[in-house]
């Protein structure tokens, strides 16, 4: 498969990166090439094969909804780019 | 090249202390040999020590007390920084321990610092960690394999007995076979996730990189254990991996210690693109392992031609999804270009974000994408299960499978891998990826799989080790481990060291 220019500027916008006009030709070329490769998937015959989302299929397990408290919100919020009362604090979202 | 048992001697026969070793240790990390090294923290290893000291004075006798280690920095560690190689995380602190440094903790072993890996554990030569190259220790233009690359470079140096490692498509198993160590990738959820920066989430598993089989095993009996944290934690009951490892295999003599085990070789992990260093010590592995009794049989994985792009397809797609995390908000790297919060997220993941990682979200957002899901993703799931059955297949006629654990040593760093025969090295896909073909099955099937010292090719007067893979069925950690430990009991590939040639 071969990756149109407009493709990759949607794909980098689903994924939020933004990418230089030289990045963008080179990851065109690049994703060519492993999208191309891993066509030959294409070739297995998956014909009444299910998919497999996890080893031994296993089925995620739930747990109660219990309140914990483990983390304290100061070493929560030591890492927060930028924080004020126990809030981390975003651009406006909201005009 | 002191093992876990050696050191254990010193400690509790008096001829050594805790602080001591640690201080040894640290001095020697402190100049960050062979870029093995993200993170020290000298207070922390040393309050350890102190602590772990006073229990050995009052006669605690636990087989890892006092033993160093060192933890993959995408292993989160509480008081210390965990950077997953990249710049995103540079300065994050987490607020708990992994599970894994925990039980090892809990265990007495006492964390000396964390291991340089590829950014969040994409690449099989380390050269993706966002800090700097890491070198091989037994020949310093190579690369050390990766992402685990640094736990197994640190452990070859000889500096730690132990790290622990993350393997996803083969990245405990091949930096362990580059480096000539050994390393086990266990049964896909013995080992909590708990704490494990997700890369691939029903792919990714922690595990130990040694000296030895034996030394591995001694580790995973702490590492392993059911963790509600963890909601695909195996709700098994606790086994001990260590304890009968010298006996032979199911009651077979101790001059044939491996009589009755059959051993499977896969006629595709022999196939073109496999160095012929590589496979001339493999193979005379495998004659070690006739002698030993073991019942040596051909079989077949047809499928494994389509394992790797398998694997590039499921791994991208689950990674594109786990590090939608990484936004800017409430940890990590958040750029100053951000007049809203959309450019927040777009700044603050294209500054903090390393090429690999770009490339590995943009391969995962199309195959999960709108007219692309079913060709791609659905597709490769389904490979996925084809890959599992061809792996069930084989083990109904025997115990265990055997082959290289990686098609070609350590390449140089400003090389790329050169995969013999093999047209597909012309497609443009980084050959990297290609090198992954004996590792991703057992990845693919959740399996135990071993990778242990078997040889030596020489490039221009230095040797870079080989390693030999043991893949198991689940769960049979223990047949594994017996193996490689009656190899390394009648070889001496994994005793040599860098600086020990043999």
């Amino acid at each position: 498969m071969k990756f149109q220019l407009e493709q990759i500027k949607k794909l980098a916008q689903l994924s939020k990166l933004s990418l230089e006009s030289d990045e963008e030709l080179s990851l065109m070329s690049e994703l060519s090439s492993v999208v191309t490769w891993v066509d030959i998937l294409k070739t297995a015959n998956t014909k009444n094969t299910e998919p497999m989302f996890h080893p031994g299929d296993l089925t995620l397990r739930l747990r109660k909804d219990n309140f914990s408290n483990d983390n304290s919100i100061r070493e929560i919020l030591v890492n927060a780019p930028q924080q004020s009362n126990n809030f981390f604090i975003v651009p406006r979202v909201i005009d | 090249m002191l093992t876990i048992s050696d050191i254990k001697a010193l400690l509790q026969q008096r001829k050594l202390s805790a602080v001591e070793l640690v201080e040894d240790i640290l001095s020697k990390l402190e100049e960050n040999p062979y870029g093995a090294t993200l993170c020290l923290n000298k207070d922390s290893s040393l309050a350890e020590a102190k602590k772990v000291q006073k229990l050995i004075d009052c006669g605690e006798e636990r087989i890892l007390l006092g033993v160093p280690i060192m933890h993959k920095d995408v292993l989160v560690t509480k008081n210390w920084n965990t950077t997953a190689g990249s710049k995103i995380l540079k300065n994050y602190k987490s607020p708990f321990d992994a599970e894994v440094v925990k039980k090892l903790s809990e265990n007495g072993m006492i964390c000396v610092g964390k291991t340089s890996c590829d950014e969040f554990a994409m690449g099989s030569a380390n050269q993706n960690c966002a800090y700097g190259k890491c070198f091989n220790p037994w020949d310093l233009r190579a690369i050390p394999g990766g992402s685990s690359g640094g736990s197994a470079a640190i452990v070859a140096s000889g500096i730690v007995p132990a790290a622990t490692g993350t393997d996803t498509g083969g990245s405990i198993r091949q930096p362990a076979s580059m480096c000539g160590v050994t390393g086990i990738k266990p049964t896909y959820g013995r080992v909590s996730r708990w704490g494990l920066i997700a890369y691939a989430s029903s792919l990714d598993q922690a595990g130990p990189i040694a000296r030895s089989a034996q030394d591995c095993a001694l580790l995973l009996d702490a590492m392993v254990g059911f963790d509600k944290k963890d909601s695909t934690s195996l709700d098994i009951p606790k086994e001990n991996f260590s304890n009968d490892l010298d006996s032979p295999y199911e009651g077979s003599s101790t001059s044939k210690p491996l009589n009755g085990l059959r051993i499977g070789v896969p006629e595709e992990y022999f196939a073109e693109g496999l160095d012929n260093s590589v496979a001339i010590s493999v193979k005379r592995g495998i004659k070690t392992l006739e002698s030993l009794g073991a019942n040596i049989k051909k079989i077949s994985l047809p499928t494994t031609k389509f394992a790797v792009a398998a694997y590039y397809v499921i791994a991208p797609a689950e990674a594109s999804s786990n590090l939608s995390r990484f936004d800017g908000v409430r940890f990590g790297h958040r750029s100053n270009l951000t007049s809203d919060l959309n450019e927040l997220y777009i700044n603050s993941r294209t500054e903090g974000f390393g090429n690999e990682v770009k490339r590995r979200i943009l391969v995962g957002t199309f195959v999960l994408s709108h007219g692309y899901y079913d060709a791609y993703y659905m597709q490769a799931l389904k490979v996925r299960r084809l890959v599992t059955q061809d792996f069930e297949h084989a083990f109904k006629s025997c115990d265990l499978i055997i082959g290289p654990t990686s098609p070609t040593v350590a390449w140089n760093h400003d090389q790329s891998p050169t995969l013999l025969r093999d047209e597909r090295s012309n497609t443009g896909v980084p050959s990297e990826y290609l090198a992954d073909i004996y590792t991703v099955g057992a990845s693919l099937g959740g399996y135990p799989a071993i990778s242990i010292p078997c040889g030596f090719s020489e490039i221009e007067n230095k040797r870079r080790p080989i390693g030999l893979q043991l893949i198991g069925p689940k769960l049979q950690e223990k047949i594994v481990l017996k193996c490689a430990h009656m190899f390394q009991k009648n070889t001496d590939w994994h005793t040599l060291s860098p600086y020990k040639q043999g």
